[in-house]
């Protein structure tokens, strides 16, 4: 890290009235800053501005709340006094070659209890969010370590002693380890960890799912061999269908070549069987006119039996009709006689009328008639029966029967006749052919047709199995790429990739703080032993894990040592986490040699501060070191000095002059 | 692991834990211990992970740092898909 302070500007700070302007610039040759100043002068509020500035405190362990109740009392008193209500820090700074400057300024409000903090931060000609000031600047100067490059001298006595708890050793460490970024690889280490968690948590629900995909696999194993077999059917199926098509194709050619020749066939066939049909009731027919020959032989008798039933007929209507006209005769001349005899009518019941003349006359007449049709009778009686017999010997159904058969028999017989003729032609045209196979033909192209029909049946069942196949294949597949980790084996090396960087990061963090405990012992162990009177008696500093830190022996055995010497052992320490904290950067020591004498404080001056980093700046008392001693033991290192000074006797107000 | 080279702008302490970390990595023991994923990884996955660890050190919510952890692991994991060890 190359950072080096290049001015601080304080305005109505603390003593400080107006604006005044510290160029703290040094170059490698002279590195460093010398701020003299008597006690009260101001020299630790030009030492409070710089951290509050830097970090919004005044000292290290310092929270914000309490920084800001005691801003109130920062502001100059004359200038307050005067009307103004603010205060103002700046620093300007080089990290890494890029320019930083930094303004801090608090604004009081009302009785000046009411304050606000403007803090204001460019890198380079950047603005830098206000939220993000104080990541920045711990990225360059991180607070936990400004103990170290922002020393107050008055707290090296104690420094020792906060050693000796587990605290204070714990902060330090957490400090330098912050500012090295141990935390930030100990929060990856963490995130890394979880992350580890959670995929072994997935590795085991993989193992979990690892039957069932186990299962489906089986199954889409079990699909695959269906599909093959669907496959080899299908072709197996179109290698029949094709030659079944062929053949099929072949056979219709055959069959039109002989088309009208199959029309005969079928014609022949019919003719066969019609012709079968005809003599079967040919020969029906002819049994049953023989059985009505049989049974009707009296109709040969039917013309005389006709002929005598007529006459009996003729007869017998002949003698009822006398019959009837002798009653009637009969019934004139009782009806004439009853009127010749007179008196009551035996019908009516009246009295009849005197017989006259003309009733004898016609009483007369009427038995001459009677008598003539009586004389007449001579010609037979009524013979009924006769008639009856000779109608019952009459057959009048037999014939018509024999007739209608034998007709029909005719008309069979001339149908057979041309069947047998037509037969006969159909013959003569299909000599020289066998109807056999031209019969045998017809039937294999049914059956062909029949054969194909059952192939594209069969074809098209097979696209359904095929297509009901690649369905559940896609189910069952897609089913397993849902399944964690069943489509890739590289999920278990997730688990492994981060139990890899995990535990990179744990020996990366454990290597680099005994890299860093390490340097750390070295520099302290050089740096006590260039201040201490006598380096002999002792070997060096010993620098455990924790921070635990022993003054060894020349033998190496832990050794105490006195008071001044336990102030060199903090120095030393400071130093050595100074240099492995912020490295090369500027450190700013308030009142550092104040506890030391003479002897110690020229060691300080010659071998500590030119080893602590490019840039130094002291802010001394005459009592610790004057500007003769400085100038004697420093020389050239010296860059600038300063010393502040109180322009009027106003108590209130110092100035800070260039000396050199 | 393999060496592929870095360009470094990072902070010292920043590239310091790269190089201790790309040390680690080196070692016999953090090879045998992740022999199977070791040679998959390069120095520019290791040092995404320092530059990570970085970046998110000063947040809160670590689920960014997660997010771009686990692109490297899926980095990772597509080299292993290839099967082609990391060459440099």
């Amino acid at each position: 890290m190359s950072l080096k302070f290049r001015t601080l500007t304080v305005t109505d700070f603390g003593p400080y009235q107006g604006r005044q302007v510290i160029d703290l610039d040094t170059d490698d040759e002279s590195p460093v800053v010398l701020i003299y100043g008597q006690n009260t002068l101001g020299k630790t509020q030009l030492f409070s501005a710089l951290r509050w500035c830097l970090y919004g405190t005044f000292a290290h362990h310092q929270t914000l709340a309490s920084a800001t109740v005691e801003l109130p009392g920062r502001l100059n008193l004359p200038a307050k006094r005067s009307g103004t209500s603010e205060l103002e820090v700046s620093i300007d700074f080089e990290a890494n070659g890029v320019p930083y400057h930094l303004t801090r300024k608090a604004r009081f409000f009302g009785d000046g209890d009411r304050v606000r903090i403007e803090p204001d931060l460019r890198i380079g000609s950047s603005v830098t969010p206000t939220t993000l000031i104080d990541i920045e600047i711990g990225r360059v100067l991180h607070p936990q370590i400004s103990e170290f490059f922002l020393f107050d001298g008055e707290l090296l006595e104690t420094f020792y002693e906060r050693l000796s708890t587990d605290r204070e050793r714990a902060l330090i460490r957490n400090s330098i380890e912050a500012v090295l970024g141990i935390p930030a690889l100990q929060l990856a280490q963490h995130d890394v960890d979880e992350l580890a968690s959670e995929a072994a948590k997935r590795q085991a629900k993989l193992i979990e799912n690892r039957s069932e995909s186990e299962k489906i696999q089986q199954k889409l194993d079990q699909l695959a061999d269906e599909a093959t077999s669907i496959e080899t059917d299908k072709k197996l199926i179109a290698d029949n269908l094709a030659e079944a098509e062929a053949r099929a194709k072949d056979t219709r050619e055959k069959l039109s070549a002989i088309e009208s020749l199959q029309a005969d066939v079928r014609e022949q066939e019919t003719l066969e069987a019609q012709f079968n049909d005809g003599s079967r009731e040919e020969l029906e027919l002819q049994a049953e006119l023989r059985a009505l020959l049989g049974s009707g032989w009296r109709s040969l008798a039917n013309a005389a039996l006709a002929e005598k039933l007529a006459e009996i007929r003729k007869h017998n209507s002949a003698v009822e009709r006398r019959n009837q006209s002798i009653l009637a005769a009969r019934n004139r001349v009782t009806a004439l006689e009853d009127r010749a005899r007179g008196g009551i009518c035996p019908t009516c019941k009246q009295q009849l009328q005197p017989p006259s003349n003309d009733t004898e006359q016609e009483l007369i007449v009427a038995r001459e008639e009677l008598q003539t049709l009586l004389d007449e009778t001579g010609g037979g009686s009524l013979d009924l029966d006769l008639e009856r017999r000779i109608a019952a010997l009459v057959d009048r159904e037999t014939a018509p029967r024999y007739l209608e058969k034998h007709g029909r028999l005719v008309r069979v017989q001339m149908l057979q006749y041309e069947r047998k003729q037509r037969l006969g032609e159909i013959g003569d045209r299909l000599q020289g052919h066998e109807a056999a196979d031209i019969r045998a033909l017809g039937t294999l192209a049914r059956q062909l047709e029949t054969a194909i029909e059952g192939f594209r049946a069969a074809q098209n069942k097979n696209e359904r199995e095929a297509d009901k196949a690649n369905k559940e294949q896609t189910r069952l597949t897609r089913g397993l790429q849902k399944i964690p980790g069943a489509s890739g084996s590289a999920q278990g090396f997730e688990f492994a990739f981060y139990r890899f960087i995990e535990d990179l990061l744990d020996k990366t963090v454990a290597a680099f703080r005994e890299d860093v405990r390490s340097r750390v012992q070295i520099d302290a162990t050089n740096m006590f032993l260039q201040l201490i009177h006598d380096p002999t008696g002792y070997k060096g500093l010993s620098i455990s894990a924790d921070y635990q830190i022993e003054l060894l022996s020349s033998s190496g055995e832990p050794r105490e040592t006195s008071q001044g010497g336990r102030q060199l052992l903090a120095l030393s320490l400071i130093g050595a986490l100074k240099k492995a904290a912020v490295r090369g950067g500027p450190v700013v020591l308030d009142s550092p040699l104040g506890r030391l004498d003479l002897e110690h404080r020229s060691n300080v001056l010659k071998t500590w501060i030119p080893n602590l980093g490019a840039q130094a700046i002291l802010l001394v008392q005459d009592g610790e070191l004057t500007m003769e001693d400085a100038n004697g033991i420093l020389g050239s290192k010296i860059g600038r000095s300063y010393v502040i000074v109180r322009p009027t006797s106003d108590p209130e107000v110092a100035k800070i002059e260039r000396v050199a | 692991m393999s060496n592929e080279s870095v360009e470094d702008d990072a902070p010292p302490t920043q590239s310091e834990a790269l190089s201790v970390m790309m040390l680690e990595a080196q070692s016999e023991d953090v090879r045998k211990a992740h022999s199977l994923i070791i040679d998959y990884c390069s120095e520019a996955d290791l040092k995404g992970v320092v530059d990570l660890a970085w970046r998110y050190q000063f947040l809160d919510d670590r689920n960014p740092f997660k997010k771009d952890i686990q692109e490297i692991q899926a980095n990772v994991a597509r080299k292993i898909h290839q099967d082609g060890p990391a060459d440099g």
